[in-house]
C-alpha cells in the first residue's frame, strides 16, 4: 500500500527506480546473452589465445611451451617474409584501387546515370559472385584462365591468332587480383550507388540546365558529395583484403612458388600445412593487432553517431 | 527572348498520365504561372520545358525552333530549384561560377560576371561562404544569382519561395518580379500558391490532374473561372458553394432560387443558354457579400456560426440550412465596423454582378 | 533567339552517352555473364567450342548423382551434411540477431553505447585471422571434425553483422507503435512478439536467408576443421574434384559445380533486393 509521506514517497521513489533499472538491465541482457555467449567463445577468447600462443612453438602435439619472443625473432630472418609482405602489399593495393574501389564506383557511376531498370541488372550481376560458393566462383576463373586451348582467355587469343598461354604461370598475381576484385567490387558498388541515390535530384538536374558535361558532374557533384562513403569503403576494405586469403587458397594456393602467398594465407600455412601453431598465432598477432588498430581508428573516423542514438521507452 | 509554344503536350511516365494534351504559349518577356496542387503536372511540364524530360507526345518550341529533342544545355535557360539545390560542396562563389565554367568561359570574366550579379542581388559580401552557413533568404538570392550569371533567355522557377517563411516570401515576390520586367527575360514560375500566381504573372496557367483547366490573365481567373476547381482554388477564403439551386424566371428577370431562398441573377443571364436549369451550384465569393441584420429582397438567410477576425477583416462563418436538412458554410467578408454574436440570424446579400452557377456533374461554369 | 543547329551528335548526346555507358558495364560485366553461362552451357555439353559453344548434350556430366565417384563419399550424404550446416547456421542466427537486434535497438542499459561500437568493431574485424585459436578451441571443446563446431563457429561470426542488421530493421519502425502497445497494457516482451516481431518479419528472412548462404557456402573453415569423409560438405567435394579432374573433365566439374550453387541462384533474386539495405552498415569482403 502506498502512503503520501515525503520520506516515504522519496523511499518509493528511489526503490522504484532500482527495481526498473535492475529489470530493465536484466531484460535487455537476456535478449543479447546468446549473441555474447558465442562472441565470447568465437572471438573473445580466440583474440586473447592467439596473442598467448604467438609466445608458444605450440605444434601438432598442443605442448604449451612458452619460448618468450622467439617467434617474433624468427619472423625477422624469416626468408619468405620480405616475399609475403611485398606481395601483401602488391595483392591489397591494386585490388583495392582497381576494384574495391575503382571498379565499384566506375559501376556505381555508370548504372545510376542510365535508366534504373537496366541499371539495376547490372548490379543485380556484380553481386552474384559474392553469393556464390567460394569453390564454384574459383572454379570460373580456372577455366577462364585456364592454360589449355578450353580457357576462355586462351580461346580470345586463339581468334587473335595467338597461341594459348599458361596464364597461371605467367601472371598469377593479375589473376587473384582480379578474382578478388570481382567479388570486392560489389561492397563499394552498393555503398557507392547508394550514396549517389541520396543526393537530391535538383542538383543533377541544375548542373544539366547549366550546360555541365556527365565528366563534369562526376567530377564536380558527385565525387566530393560522396568523398566521405569513399574513404569508408576505403578503410573497410583495407581491412578486409589483408586478411582474405580464401579465394587464393582455392585459385593458386599461394603458388607457383610463393608467388602470390600473402600474409594471411601464409598464415594459414604455417598453421595448418605445417601445423606450427606458435608461428602462426604470431603471425595472425600481426594481422589481429592491424584489424584491432585500424577498427578504432576508423571508429574514430566515422563516428557511427546516428547508428547509436538512445532509444525512446523507458518501461522495462 | 524567345516566345515559348507548347502544343498539345503530353507526359507519360508508365501508366500514369503526368501531363495530358496540354497546350499554351508564353510571349516574348511574359510571365507565366503555372498553378495548381501538388500532382497536377505542373513540375513535370517545367522539367520539360527545361529538358530534362521529353515530351511522350506534343511538341515544345522556342520560337519556331521545335525544342523536343535538344539538351538542356543548348537550351539557354536557367531554372530555379525548391530547395534551391545549391551545391553544398562549393561556396558561394562556386556555386554561382559554376554554369559559366560549363561554358569554359576564362577566369576573369567569371569574377567580373558573378561580381555583377552578387552585387544587383546583394550578397556580394558571402562569396566565400559555404551554402550551409548562409539563411535561407540568402541562399534563396545565391539561387537566382546562379541562374541570372550566364543570361539566360528563358528563366524558370519551380517554387522557389515555397521554403521561405512568410514575410520574406512577400519581399521575394515583389524583388522577383521587379527583376524579371527589369531584364525582361521569358519566364515560367511553377508554384501552387495562388496568391504568389496573382500578384506576379501576366498570365497563369491552372493545372489539375494533368490538365490544363485554364489559361488566362489574374483577372480574368479571378472573375470568370471556367469551372468549379478554378473558382475554388484561386482566392482566399475560397469561393462559397451552395447546392441544388433551380433558374426561374420572374417578371422577365432571372432568378437562382431554392425553398424560400431566391437571388437575382444578373442580367446577362438572359444571355445565356441553360441546358438544364435544376440542381445547379450557385456560387460567390467571400469579398463579394453585404452582411445584413434585417431581411431584405434577394437574400440568404443564415445564423452565425463562427467569427475569425483577422485584425484588418473579419470572416464571419455562416451556416445557411440545406436541403435535406443538413446546413451549408458560407464564408463572408464583414464591413468594418459591423458587430456579430453567435447563433445570430444575419441575411446574406451577393453581388447579383458576381454571382455564378455551376453544373454540378460536368463542374463547369454555366453563368 | 538565334537559330540552333545541332549536330547528330548534339540532338542525340543523352542517347549515345546512355548507350556508350551500357556497352562499357557489358564489357566490365562479361568475366560474369560469360562465367556463368559457361558453368551452365558446359554441364550439359559433351564438348565446347571456342571455349562456351555447346556442341552436344548431355546428361553424362551428372553421372556423380546416381554413381558414387570413387575416393569421394557419397554426394547426398554430403547434401544432407551441407544442408544441415546452413539451415542451424539459419536458424541460430535469425534467432539470436532478432534477440539482440532487439535490445540494442530499443533497450537503454548502462553500456549500451560501448557494446554497439564492440559490434561494429567485430563486425569490421578479419575473423579469420584467428583462425589458429578457434582450431585449439575446437579442440578444447571436442567439436573438432563435427558439424556442430563449423555450425556454431559460423554463426557466431555471422552473428555481429546479423545483429546489426536487425537492430537497423527494428529502428526503422515508429516507436509509436510501441508506445500504443504499452499504453493498452502489454508488457515489452508481449509487445515484442505480438507487435514488433511480425513487422521485422521481412529483416528476419532477409538475415536468415543469408545465414542459410553463408552456411551452405562455408569452405575454409570446413577445409580446416573436417577431416573425417562422412562430415564433408559440398564445398569440401568440389574443391576435390576439381583437384582430381580439373584437366581431364570440365563437364563432371561444371554439373557438380551447378548442382552446389542451385540454391545460391535460387534465393539470389529473392535477396537481391535487400541488399542496399544491408550494406549500409557493411558486408565482409
Amino acid at each position: 500500500m502506498l502512503v503520501w509521506s515525503p520520506a516515504g514517497r522519496r523511499g518509493f521513489i528511489l526503490r522504484g527506480d532500482k527495481m526498473k533499472f535492475f529489470s530493465g538491465k536484466l531484460k535487455s541482457w537476456l535478449f543479447l546473452s546468446p549473441m555474447l555467449i558465442l562472441v565470447t567463445i568465437f572471438f573473445a577468447i580466440p583474440v586473447v589465445l592467439t596473442v598467448i600462443l604467438a609466445f608458444t612453438d605450440m605444434d601438432y602435439r598442443f605442448i604449451w611451451n612458452f619460448v618468450g619472443l622467439m617467434n617474433f625473432r624468427d619472423m625477422s630472418t624469416d626468408f619468405l617474409i620480405p616475399k609475403v609482405l611485398l606481395n601483401t602489399l602488391i595483392y591489397t593495393f591494386s585490388t583495392l584501387t582497381l576494384f574495391n574501389v575503382g571498379m565499384a564506383l566506375l559501376i556505381s557511376l555508370l548504372t545510376t546515370s542510365i535508366s534504373d531498370r537496366i541499371g539495376v541488372i547490372f548490379r543485380s550481376l556484380w553481386m552474384l559472385p559474392r553469393l556464390t560458393p567460394s569453390v564454384v566462383y574459383g572454379l570460373l576463373w580456372l577455366w577462364i584462365f585456364d592454360p589449355t586451348k578450353y580457357g576462355l582467355m586462351n580461346n580470345l587469343f586463339a581468334l587473335l591468332g595467338l597461341p594459348p598461354q599458361d596464364w597461371l604461370h605467367t601472371h598469377p598475381m593479375m589473376i587473384i587480383v582480379f578474382a578478388n576484385g570481382f567479388i570486392g567490387a560489389s561492397m563499394g558498388m552498393l555503398i557507392f550507388t547508394a550514396a549517389i541515390k541520396a543526393i537530391p535530384e535538383d542538383y543533377f538536374r541544375a548542373a544539366l540546365i547549366d550546360g555541365a558535361s556527365w565528366f563534369m558532374i562526376v567530377r564536380k557533384i558527385t565525387l566530393p558529395l560522396i568523398k566521405w562513403q569513399i574513404l569508408f569503403v576505403t578503410a573497410y576494405q583495407t581491412l578486409s583484403l589483408l586478411a582474405s586469403f580464401e579465394y587464393i587458397l582455392i585459385i593458386t594456393d599461394g603458388g607457383p612458388v610463393y608467388r602470390t602467398e600473402v600474409w594471411a594465407l601464409y598464415t594459414y600455412h604455417t598453421a595448418f600445412s605445417s601445423f606450427r601453431f606458435g608461428y602462426g598465432a604470431a603471425l595472425s598477432t600481426i594481422l589481429v593487432g592491424i584489424g584491432v588498430l585500424s577498427a578504432f581508428i576508423y571508429l574514430k573516423l566515422f563516428g557511427f553517431q546516428a547508428l547509436v542514438q538512445k532509444p525512446r521507452i523507458e518501461v522495462d | 527572348m524567345p516566345e515559348i509554344r507548347v502544343v498539345n503536350f503530353s507526359k507519360h511516365f508508365g501508366k500514369v498520365r503526368a501531363v495530358d494534351n496540354v497546350s499554351f504559349d508564353v510571349k516574348d518577356g511574359e510571365f507565366v504561372a503555372l498553378l495548381g496542387p501538388s500532382g497536377c503536372g505542373k513540375t513535370t511540364t517545367l522539367l520539360t520545358l527545361a529538358g530534362i524530360y521529353k515530351p511522350t507526345s506534343g511538341e515544345i518550341y522556342f520560337d519556331d525552333q521545335l525544342m523536343n529533342n535538344v539538351p538542356p544545355k543548348y537550351r539557354n535557360i536557367s531554372m530555379v530549384f525548391q530547395n534551391y539545390a545549391l551545391y553544398p560542396h562549393m561556396t558561394v562563389f562556386e556555386n554561382i561560377a559554376f554554369p559559366l565554367k560549363a561554358k569554359k568561359m576564362s577566369k576573369e570574366e567569371i569574377e567580373k560576371k558573378v561580381l555583377e550579379v552578387t552585387k544587383k542581388l546583394m550578397i556580394d559580401k558571402l562569396l566565400d561562404r559555404k551554402p550551409m552557413q548562409i539563411s535561407g533568404g540568402q541562399q534563396q538570392r545565391v539561387a537566382l544569382a546562379r541562374a541570372l550569371v550566364k543570361e539566360p533567355a528563358v528563366l524558370l522557377f519551380d517554387e522557389p519561395l515555397s521554403n521561405l517563411d512568410a514575410k520574406l516570401r512577400m519581399m521575394m515576390r515583389a524583388e522577383i518580379k521587379k527583376l524579371q520586367s527589369d531584364l525582361g527575360i521569358t519566364s515560367v514560375y511553377v508554384t501552387h500558391d495562388q496568391a504568389e500566381a496573382m500578384t506576379m504573372a501576366s498570365r497563369i496557367a491552372v493545372f489539375s490532374m494533368g490538365k490544363l483547366v485554364q489559361y488566362g490573365t489574374p483577372d480574368e481567373i479571378y472573375n470568370e473561372p471556367k469551372n468549379m476547381f478554378v473558382a475554388a482554388f484561386i482566392g482566399n477564403p475560397p469561393m462559397n458553394f451552395m447546392e441544388n439551386f433551380k433558374v426561374q424566371s420572374k417578371d422577365g428577370e432571372l432568378f437562382a432560387t431554392r425553398g424560400d431562398i431566391m437571388v437575382k441573377l444578373p442580367p446577362k443571364a438572359k444571355e445565356v443558354k441553360f441546358e438544364k436549369t435544376e440542381g445547379l451550384v450557385l456560387g460567390f465569393r467571400p469579398e463579394h457579400c453585404k452582411i445584413a441584420k434585417k431581411e431584405v429582397e434577394n437574400s440568404i438567410p443564415a445564423n452565425v456560426y463562427v467569427l475569425e477576425p483577422l485584425g484588418r477583416d473579419l470572416i464571419v462563418n455562416l451556416k445557411v440550412k440545406g436541403v435535406g436538412g443538413e446546413s451549408e458554410l458560407i464564408k463572408i467578408f464583414a464591413e468594418p465596423g459591423m458587430n456579430f454574436e453567435i447563433e445570430e440570424k444575419v441575411y446574406i446579400i451577393p453581388d447579383p454582378e458576381k454571382l455564378h452557377l455551376f453544373d454540378p456533374e460536368t463542374e463547369e461554369t454555366i453563368l | 533567339m538565334a537559330e540552333l543547329r545541332l549536330n547528330f551528335f548534339q540532338r542525340n548526346s543523352s542517347k549515345i552517352s546512355q548507350a556508350v555507358m551500357i556497352i562499357i558495364l557489358v564489357l566490365i560485366t562479361s568475366p560474369i555473364l560469360l562465367g556463368y553461362a559457361w558453368l551452365i552451357l558446359r554441364s550439359f555439353s559433351v564438348d565446347m567450342v571456342h571455349g562456351f559453344i555447346p556442341t552436344k548434350l548431355t546428361l553424362k556430366n551428372w553421372r556423380f548423382l546416381w554413381q558414387e565417384m570413387k575416393g569421394y563419399p557419397n554426394i547426398w550424404r554430403t547434401f544432407l551434411n551441407t544442408f544441415w550446416i546452413a539451415l542451424w547456421v539459419m536458424i541460430l542466427e535469425a534467432l539470436i540477431t532478432s534477440m539482440g537486434g532487439y535490445a540494442l535497438s530499443r533497450y537503454d542499459f548502462p553500456g549500451r553505447t560501448s557494446m554497439l561500437r564492440f559490434i561494429l568493431v567485430l563486425h569490421a574485424f578479419p575473423s579469420i585471422s584467428l583462425m589458429v585459436a578457434i582450431y585449439y578451441v575446437l579442440k578444447v571443446i571436442g567439436l573438432l571434425d563435427n558439424l556442430w563446431g563449423i555450425i556454431l563457429l559460423k554463426a557466431s561470426l555471422e552473428i555481429p553483422w546479423g545483429t546489426w542488421v536487425m537492430k537497423g530493421f527494428y529502428d526503422g519502425i515508429p516507436w509509436e507503435l510501441e508506445w500504443a502497445g504499452l499504453v493498452d497494457g502489454y508488457g515489452r516482451f508481449e509487445v515484442w512478439r505480438k507487435i514488433v516481431i511480425p513487422l521485422v518479419k521481412p529483416g528476419i528472412a532477409v538475415t536468415a536467408i543469408f545465414a542459410f548462404l553463408s552456411g551452405w557456402s562455408e569452405f575454409v573453415f570446413i577445409n580446416t576443421f573436417i577431416f573425417s569423409q562422412n562430415a564433408w560438405t559440398l564445398s569440401k567435394y568440389v574443391k576435390g574434384i576439381i583437384g582430381d579432374f580439373r584437366f581431364a573433365d570440365y563437364g563432371l566439374l561444371t554439373a557438380v559445380g551447378l548442382f552446389y550453387v542451385i540454391p545460391t541462384i535460387v534465393f539470389f533474386f529473392f535477396v537481391n533486393k535487400y541488399m542496399i539495405k544491408l550494406t549500409i552498415g557493411g558486408v565482409k569482403g
